[in-house]
């Protein structure tokens, strides 16, 4: 399940890019930072990239997930601090709803 | 392409005439409720759920971005109203008056919000109620929870504007429909005295506003609030 998510994910992050004005110069690989000084995303940014990946989320697996849930924001780790950690959050939700 | 509307709680009362008033201008319109629905109409589409439910909201989104691509405008329409003397308020009646008139806003703006964005524009029109300026006594819960409505109004305009989507709310006055069957003539009298223009209001007075906060033009009106019947 871990490598479908992370092809959804990257497939929504690298569309994301292409159709905004966010500047990116790194890879979309499981190191790119979503939050802090090194992530090419501002706050708004962050928002409509989550927005993206939840919707692609959804599509694909036919549930009706919400990223931004409860559990996500009152982590003692986000997991909006970079792909990777996204990933694996993900993973962790569809585990608990499937 | 018609414009895509969605109103919630379609099976009756003002949610069923707009439904039916927005169908007669030719346009595209989802309607939800809990009960039964026997609106049909080829342009129109109705999806049974809670809206105080994620899931069923989702699903109502997913189902207008899948048939449509997009939505225009979103009417939070459903709503439920009790009157009960504060000391006599039961807390079911509270938890129940949030999750439809608040909770349930609250789920339909921001999953159509999201949908909105992508067209880089959308129309959220909220329903507040003349009991939240008016302060109505026995009406602490309901008048305090759409006055919430109209603080959420407030601050979505701010957040969403950057997304082409104004959010506005109307405030009807008393309008002859279920949710004021329970409600003693003579308050609804003392109410209406309170009134500029001492009469129930129609349908009519509220399809006029939403038309003006829905059209193209006004694109700069939003994070409003208006009262009819010259409450303010």
């Amino acid at each position: 399940m871990r490598e479908k998510i992370q092809e959804i994910v990257f497939n929504s992050t690298k569309e994301f890019f292409e159709n905004s004005d966010y500047e990116l110069t790194t890879s979309i690989d499981n190191n790119l930072r979503l939050i802090g000084d090194s992530s090419p995303l501002d706050s708004m940014g962050l928002v409509s990239l989550i927005v993206e990946i939840e919707e692609s989320i959804n599509d694909d697996f036919d549930v009706e997930l919400v990223l931004a849930n409860e559990k996500a924001m009152s982590a003692r780790t986000s997991p909006f601090i970079n792909l990777e950690t996204l990933i694996i959050f993900i993973e962790e939700e569809l585990k608990i709803i499937s | 392409m018609s414009k895509i509307v969605l109103i919630t709680g379609t099976s009756k009362g003002i949610g069923r005439y707009l439904a039916e008033y927005y169908l007669d201008k030719k346009f595209k319109v989802i309607g939800c409720s809990r009960s039964n629905c026997t609106l049909h109409h080829e342009n129109y589409d109705h999806i049974y759920g809670d809206v105080a439910n994620e899931k069923d909201v989702k699903k109502t989104i997913k189902f207008i971005r899948t048939k449509y691509g997009k939505l225009d405008v979103l009417i939070n329409n459903a709503g439920t109203a009790s009157m009960n003397h504060f000391l006599l308020t039961p807390t079911e009646t509270v938890e129940k008056l949030f999750r439809v008139n608040y909770l349930g806003t609250f789920l339909y703006s921001r999953e159509s919000a999201k949908l909105m964005k992508k067209n880089k524009f959308g129309r959220i029109i909220n329903f507040t109620t003349v009991a939240s300026p008016l302060s109505l006594e026995g009406e602490a819960i309901y008048s305090s929870i759409k006055a919430g409505v109209e603080k959420l109004t407030s601050v979505l305009s701010k957040e969403l504007g950057e997304f082409g989507i104004t959010v506005n709310s109307i405030g009807p006055t008393p309008i002859k429909t279920s949710l004021m069957r329970t409600v003693p003539a003579d308050k609804v009298k003392a109410l209406l005295d309170m009134q500029v223009f001492k009469r129930y209001g129609d349908f009519k007075d509220i399809s006029n506003v939403i038309d003006f906060f829905m059209s193209q033009e006004s694109n700069f009106i939003t994070g409003q609030k208006l009262f009819l019947g010259g409450i303010s």
